[in-house]
C-alpha cells in the first residue's frame, strides 16, 4: 500500500487546490524526496496526512498541536488547530472550504484496492470554523462509498475501518514522524510505547479484544440463566439420603411402639376384667368410674394429637398474618405466569430459525428475488418481531423470578397450602383448648372419686393401682407412637419437597448444559489467550531484538555495541562485549535518534507492514557519517515507500547521492508572497529539488 | 489486519500446545480471531456476540456428538 496522492485545499500555506502525486514505488525506486526550507509547508504536509487519516486522534502525531489533557481540552485543541490551519489567504478569496484528501493504492492488488480518505471543513464568511467535519471514504476505481451500518456510530466505524484497512492510529507514530521528535522513543520511560508498537504490529491487540469480547459474552449469558450450583445439588441429595435413613429408623420404632401399646392395652383389658370379677357395689362403682376415666383419657389424647397436628402443621404460617400470606400468594401466581410465558417463548424461539429458513424457500418466491442484504434484513426483522411479541410480558406476569429455587409445581403446592391455612380459623383453636380444659377437670374429678372408693379394701386398692399404672403406661405408649407417626409424616412431607426440588434442579442443570458447555469453552479459551500472548510475543521480541542489533550496527558508527536485548517489559539494553549497557551512559541527541531509528526499522522488518514511511526532517541531529548510514539503511530496508521531507541543509549533495538510484520522484516547495500578507503561498514544483 | 502473532510454524505449534492443555479445538480459536477481525465499528457488538455464540455452539455440539 503506498500513498499515491495528497490533495490539499486551503490547508495552511497550500492555498486553493494543490496536489502531490507520488508514483507507484518499485523494488529499486521507492524513495520520494520533498524539499523545502523551514516555514514553506513541509511539516504542514506531514500534519495534513496525520489529520487526514485520523482527525482528532491525529493530533498526537502532530508536533505543533496540544494533544494533552482531557477529551474536552482535546476537542477544543483540535478545533483551535483546524481554525489556525485554514489558510488566511482563502478568506481574501472567499473560499470557505478546507479539505485534505489522501489516495492510497496497492500495486499488487490492483485498482479495486484504491482507498480515498477525504476530510473537509467549512468556514463562515467571518472565517470561523463551522460545526462538524465531513469524512468520506471511498474504495475502488469506481469510488464506492464506505457507509457505516445502521447500528454504527460513524466516527467509531470510520476509525475502525481505517485501522483495519490502512493503519491504526496508535501505531502511526512508527510511520509518520518528525525525525527529531522520534527521539522520545529512545527515552527509558518509553517502554510502554515500545511494547504497544510491538504488540500492535503483531496483532496482539486483536487477541486482547477477543479476550474482552469473550468475557462480555460469558457475563451476559450467565446473567440470563439460573445457575445450578453443585453445592445446592449436593446439599439436596445429602438431605434426601438423611431423611430416607431416618424414615427407616422411625418406621421400625413405630412398629415396636405399636406392638408394646397393643400388649399394654391387652393388659388394661385383663385388669379391667379382673376388677369386674371382684363383685360388690363399691367395686362396681370403681370399675364404672375407671371406664369413664379411660374414656376421658382417650378423648384427651385424641384432642391433644389434633392440637399438636395443628401446631406442627400450619399454625406458624397462619401466625404470619393474612396480608403477608395474600401477598405471597399473588407473587407466586405472577411468577408462575412469567415462567409459563418464558417457557412458551423458549419453545417458540427454537423454531424461529426454522421459520426464517422455511420463509426463504416458501412459495410464492420473492419477485424479484431478494439480495443477500435484504434476506439478512428480513431475517433480522422476523427475529426482532418474535422478540417484540414477548415484550412487555403478559398482564399479571411478575417482572422477575424472586423464588428461583421453586418450580411451577412447587408454586402450585405452596398456593394450595396457603389456601388451606386461610380456612384455619382462630375459633377452631379456642374450641380445642376449651374442650381440653374441661376434659382434664373431668379426669381429675373421676380420679378423686376412684381414690375415695378404692380405699375400702386392700386387694381392690392394689388392683386399682395396677390398673391405673397400666392405663397410664398404655397412654404414654400411645402418645409416643403418635408422636413418632407425626415425625414420620413431617419427614415424608419434607422428603417429597426435597425430591421435587432436586428434580427441578437436575432438570435445570440438564437444560443449562448446552449453554454451560459454551461458557466453559469460552472461559478455557480466555485462559489460554494471556499465556499464549506472553510466550508468542517473547519469541517475536527476540526476533525484533536481533533485527534491531543489525539495524543499529548498520546505522551507528560506534562499534562497541555487541548485542541489543529487549526484556519482557520492553526495556531495551545496548550491550557491549562485556555485557555493559551503554544506555546507562549519557547518549547524545544524535545517538538517541539512531537508537529510535533502529527500533522503528526493526519493528517494520519484523512486522512487514505495508504502509508508507513518512519522515520529516530526518537528519537534523545527525553528523555526516550517521546521515549516510541512516539514509542508506532506510532506503534499503524502510519498506515499500519512503517519503523524506527535507530541509535545504539535510538531504543534499553527498547525502542525496546516497539515495540517488532509489529516488522515484522529487518535489520542491517554493513560496510566493501576495499583497500585504507576510505568509507565503506554497507553490509545488514537481520533479525539482534543491540544486 | 494481519495477525502476525499467529503466523508461522512456531506460533502454530505454540498455539496448539496451549489449546491441548486447555482442551480447546485450535480451529475454534482461529475462527474466533477471524470473527473478531471481520467486525468493525460500534455496530459490531450486535453481530459479534451472535457469531461468537454460534461458533461456540458448533464446537460444543461437535464435542457432544463425538462422546
Amino acid at each position: 500500500m503506498h500513498l499515491a496522492k495528497v490533495e490539499l485545499v486551503n490547508w495552511k500555506a497550500y492555498v486553493g487546490e494543490q496536489a502531490f502525486r507520488f508514483p507507484a514505488p518499485t523494488r529499486r525506486k521507492n524513495v520520494v524526496l520533498v524539499g523545502a526550507p523551514n516555514g514553506f509547508g513541509k511539516t504542514s504536509l506531514l500534519e495534513a496526512i496525520a489529520i487526514g487519516l485520523y482527525g482528532r486522534e491525529g493530533l498526537g502525531l502532530v508536533a505543533r498541536a496540544d494533544s494533552s489533557g482531557d477529551q474536552e481540552r482535546k476537542r477544543q485543541s483540535y478545533r483551535a488547530f483546524l481554525q489556525s490551519a485554514w489558510s488566511t489567504q482563502a478568506i481574501d478569496e472567499a473560499d470557505l472550504l478546507m479539505k485534505i484528501e489522501l489516495t492510497f493504492e496497492d500495486s499488487d492488488a490492483g485498482d479495486d484496492a484504491t482507498i480515498v480518505v477525504s476530510r473537509s471543513w467549512t468556514f463562515s464568511n467571518a472565517g470561523v470554523l463551522g460545526d462538524g467535519e465531513e469524512l468520506s471514504i471511498f474504495k475502488g476505481l469506481k469510488r464506492r462509498r464506505i457507509v457505516p451500518g445502521k447500528h454504527d456510530e460513524p466516527e467509531d466505524y470510520f476509525r475502525s475501518w481505517i485501522a483495519r484497512h490502512l493503519m491504526p492510529s496508535h501505531l502511526a507514530q512508527f510511520f509518520l514522524f518528525d525525525g527529531e521528535r522520534v527521539q522520545a522513543l529512545a527515552n527509558r520511560d518509553m517502554a510502554s510505547q515500545v511494547r504497544m508498537g510491538i504488540e500492535g504490529f503483531l496483532g496482539v491487540r486483536l487477541l486482547r479484544d477477543l479476550d474482552d469480547d469473550l468475557d462480555k459474552y460469558v457475563r451476559k449469558e450467565r446473567s440470563g440463566i439460573q445457575s445450578v450450583h453443585s453445592d445446592t445439588l449436593h446439599g439436596l441429595r445429602t438431605r434426601r439420603d438423611e431423611i430416607e435413613s431416618s424414615l427407616v429408623v422411625l418406621g421400625q420404632r413405630a412398629t415396636d411402639l405399636e406392638q408394646e401399646r397393643n400388649l399394654s392395652q391387652k393388659l388394661d383389658e385383663d385388669l379391667k376384667g379382673r376388677l369386674g370379677s371382684m363383685g360388690g357395689g363399691s367395686v362396681a362403682s370403681v370399675k364404672r368410674l375407671l371406664e369413664q376415666k379411660q374414656g376421658v383419657r382417650t378423648t384427651i389424647d385424641s384432642l391433644t394429637e389434633k392440637l399438636l397436628e395443628v401446631i406442627s402443621g400450619d399454625l406458624s404460617i397462619a401466625l404470619a398474618g393474612r396480608v403477608l400470606r395474600d401477598q405471597l400468594l399473588d407473587r407466586l401466581n405472577a411468577e408462575r405466569k412469567l415462567e409459563e410465558s418464558r417457557s412458551a417463548m423458549e419453545t417458540g424461539s427454537a423454531k424461529v430459525e426454522r421459520f426464517i429458513h422455511a420463509l426463504e424457500g416458501a412459495h410464492p418466491a420473492f419477485d424479484p428475488s431478494l439480495t443477500e442484504a435484504q434476506r439478512t434484513t428480513l431475517a433480522a426483522k422476523v427475529r426482532s418481531a418474535w422478540t417484540a411479541i414477548w415484550n412487555p410480558p403478559d398482564e399479571g406476569c411478575a417482572s422477575s423470578i424472586r423464588h428461583s429455587s421453586l418450580s411451577n409445581i412447587d408454586r402450585s403446592e405452596v398456593s394450595t397450602r396457603l389456601g388451606r391455612v386461610r380456612a384455619l380459623g382462630d375459633r377452631e383453636l379456642e374450641d380445642l383448648l376449651h374442650r381440653l380444659d374441661h376434659l382434664r377437670e373431668d379426669e381429675s374429678r373421676l380420679e378423686r372419686q376412684i381414690n375415695s372408693l378404692s380405699g375400702i379394701e386392700e386387694p381392690l386398692r392394689k388392683l386399682t393401682e395396677e390398673f391405673t399404672q397400666s392405663t397410664r403406661r398404655t397412654a404414654e405408649l400411645h402418645q409416643s407412637l403418635e408422636a413418632t407417626r407425626r415425625e414420620i409424616a413431617a419427614l415424608q412431607r419434607e422428603l417429597g419437597e426435597t425430591r421435587a426440588r432436586l428434580t427441578a434442579e437436575e432438570n435445570r442443570l440438564e437444560l443449562n448444559k448446552p449453554l454451560e458447555a459454551k461458557l466453559a469453552l469460552a472461559e478455557r479459551i480466555r485462559e489460554l489467550i494471556g499465556p499464549f500472548i506472553e510466550e508468542a510475543t517473547a519469541e517475536r521480541v527476540n526476533d525484533i531484538a536481533e533485527r534491531m542489533t543489525e539495524a543499529f550496527g548498520a546505522m551507528a558508527h560506534k562499534s562497541l555495541v555487541r548485542k541489543i536485548e529487549i526484556s519482557d517489559d520492553c526495556q531495551v539494553r545496548l550491550l557491549t562485549p562485556e555485557n555493559f549497557d551503554v544506555r546507562s551512559l549519557d547518549a547524545s541527541a544524535g545517538e538517541n535518534q539512531v537508537f529510535a531509528f533502529a527500533l522503528i526499522s526493526a519493528i517494520h522488518q519484523a512486522a512487514a507492514v505495508r504502509f508508507p514511511l513518512i519522515i520529516d526532517t530526518p537528519l537534523a541531529r545527525l553528523d555526516a557519517r550517521h546521515r549516510e548510514n541512516v539514509l542508506r539503511h532506510f532506503a534499503d530496508n524502510g519498506g515499500e515507500q519512503i517519503i523524506f521531507l527535507s530541509q535545504d541543509t539535510e538531504i543534499v549533495r553527498e547525502f542525496k547521492a546516497v539515495l540517488e538510484s532509489r529516488i522515484a520522484k522529487t518535489y520542491r516547495i517554493d513560496t510566493e508572497k501576495r499583497g500585504r500578507r507576510t505568509l507565503g503561498r506554497a507553490r509545488l514544483l514537481e520533479n525539482e529539488y534543491f540544486s | 489486519m494481519t495477525i502476525r502473532i499467529l503466523e508461522g510454524n512456531r506460533a502454530n505449534a505454540l498455539l496448539r500446545t496451549h489449546c491441548d492443555q486447555k482442551k480447546v479445538p485450535v480451529q475454534a480459536v482461529i475462527r474466533l480471531v477471524e470473527i473478531e477481525n471481520e467486525h468493525v465499528g460500534s455496530g459490531r457488538r450486535h453481530a459479534i456476540f451472535t457469531q461468537i455464540d454460534q461458533l461456540l455452539s458448533e464446537f460444543t455440539e461437535a464435542t457432544d456428538a463425538s462422546r
